[in-house]
């Protein structure tokens, strides 16, 4: 019954794919045979040594600018077939926090290139949104500058350090730029700027409410706010190590009900 | 792994369906990071992944009403494996344009690597496998992807490619025998297991 088995069958067995009567059959075989257990062996190492390769975070946010619309079944048509006027404000609203504008209003790729990540580790990558209804309303965010030495903890791979990884012990720094903001007023926190910031991944949204430093400062119309968490006190999911997108939405102090919505790639190392 | 992911697509694809962009981009959150890993291996170069990405990402959401009741994931990695092969073919060159040397930023959840000497050797064995990959036939190249960098399991793969389990099976070890073909002709980086015996499955 002890075949010699087939380089499939030794893949698939590692994939926990090989079920039933050819499982068993094949670890009885392997109880036996050196030389099916070498060739399992340098198989797994093949396959560690792909899945060893680094996972990168993508050097942009990828966004769907609001002109794109869905097909078939027509978008506008299901619109104008009447009736959801309220319907259609609240997509024009979340329109509004989602495009992700680009200052021209094309597409909406913005907005860090990869070449940003690269070199200095001075800048995040950034991203700023302007409501088209006011161009004067404009939100920015961007992750700071977190040098981070890939001494300091991460495996890159290359000789890269990852620049915009932040680490339990090198906190998150990020910077807002509120531009258009009435008054002359300085929020004395997030809360009062009106700002909600948030760490996503794979579904849970982790609020990042209480920063371990805090500054804001007017300047040419707009409010400037620098605010630093330690990744370690969030209670982030676990591993906590990862990607995530760091989310910034800015309910715009002006009465509009407007809510504009910035966010950029930030990566959590171990 | 957090709660049933399959379960969360569904409910954002029926809200992204009915106009919702936010559960739209709740979804790319979600598929943003394979997604763009998925295309950086299959065509070598970020740039190029990166619109990869975005463009199966605006095409789902263009899409997204014909979808219908079926799974999103295979559905996106569909879309942007097809966008990979009409980059391949645009290019005339199945071949993909590794970024050696390049800093990216990169994220790992490895464990550290703290002597520069040990770095190198990891950039140069981690450049190896992707040649390895690069060298590969583009169907059995994503098969391989698919499994070993995004860690999809065969039922998953075989929606994708649109191919029998068996397919994705055969591809999945051809992929790997030639890899490992590669790999061994640089003993000093990738040493010949001894045996499996210490590492072996489930005892």
């Amino acid at each position: 019954m002890n075949a010699e088995p087939e380089l499939e069958d030794l893949s698939a067995y590692l994939d926990q794919e090989l079920t039933g009567t050819a499982r068993q059959q094949l670890e009885a075989h392997l109880q036996t045979c050196e030389t099916c257990r070498r060739r399992l062996a340098a198989l797994r190492q093949t396959v560690s040594a792909v899945q060893a390769l680094p996972t990168e975070a993508p050097p942009r946010v990828f966004t769907i600018p609001p002109q794109r619309q869905q097909r078939t079944g027509a978008p506008g048509w299901a619109w104008a077939g009447g009736a959801l006027a309220a319907a259609c404000l609240l997509v024009v609203v979340t329109t509004i926090g989602l495009a992700n504008l680009p200052h021209g209003g094309g597409m909406a790729t913005t907005n860090a290139p990869a070449s940003r990540y690269q070199g200095g580790a001075d800048r995040g990558p950034t991203m700023t949104v302007t409501d088209p209804q006011d161009l004067s309303k404009q939100l920015t965010i961007s992750s700071g500058s977190t040098a981070f030495s890939a001494d300091q903890g991460t495996t890159t791979g290359s000789q890269a350090a990852a620049p915009l990884a932040a680490s339990k012990n090198q906190p998150l720094q990020v910077g807002l730029i509120l531009q258009g903001v009435p008054g002359d007023g300085v929020p004395a926190n997030l809360t009062d700027a009106h700002v909600r910031l948030t760490l996503l991944r794979d579904g849970y949204e982790v609020a990042l409410a209480n920063p371990d430093t805090f500054s804001a400062a007017r300047e040419n119309g707009a409010v400037r706010i620098t605010a630093t968490f330690r990744v370690g006190s969030p209670p982030l999911p676990s591993p906590a190590a990862g990607n995530y997108v760091l989310r910034v939405t800015w309910q715009v102090p002006d009465g509009s009900g407007v809510s504009l919505v910035a966010q950029v790639p930030v990566t959590v190392a171990n | 792994m957090a709660n049933s992911p399959i379960a969360d697509d569904a409910a954002l694809v029926a809200r992204a369906r009915e106009g919702d962009r936010e559960a739209f981009t709740e979804l790319v959150m979600h598929y943003q990071v394979p997604l763009y890993n998925m295309a950086l291996r299959m065509v070598g170069s970020r740039d190029d992944a990166a619109d990869i990405a975005q463009e199966a990402f605006l095409r789902a959401w263009e899409k997204l009403r014909t979808l219908k009741g079926n799974p999103f994931k295979p559905w996106i990695f569909q879309i942007a494996v097809n966008l990979c092969y009409d980059h391949f073919r645009r290019r005339k060159r199945v071949a993909a344009m590794p970024e050696e040397g390049q800093e990216a930023h990169v994220v790992s959840l490895g464990l550290p690597v703290p002597d520069p000497a040990e770095r190198a050797e990891a950039g140069e064995r981690a450049r190896i496998v992707r040649d390895s990959i690069n060298g590969l036939d583009p169907d059995l190249r994503t098969a391989l992807i698919l499994r070993d960098v995004n860690g999809l399991a065969y039922e998953e793969i075989a929606a994708v490619i649109r191919a029998p389990l068996g397919t994705v099976k055969s591809r999945i070890a051809r992929a790997r025998g030639h890899v490992q073909e590669r790999l061994l002709m640089f003993p000093e980086l990738f040493a010949r297991p001894v045996d499996d015996q210490e590492q072996q499955h489930e005892r």
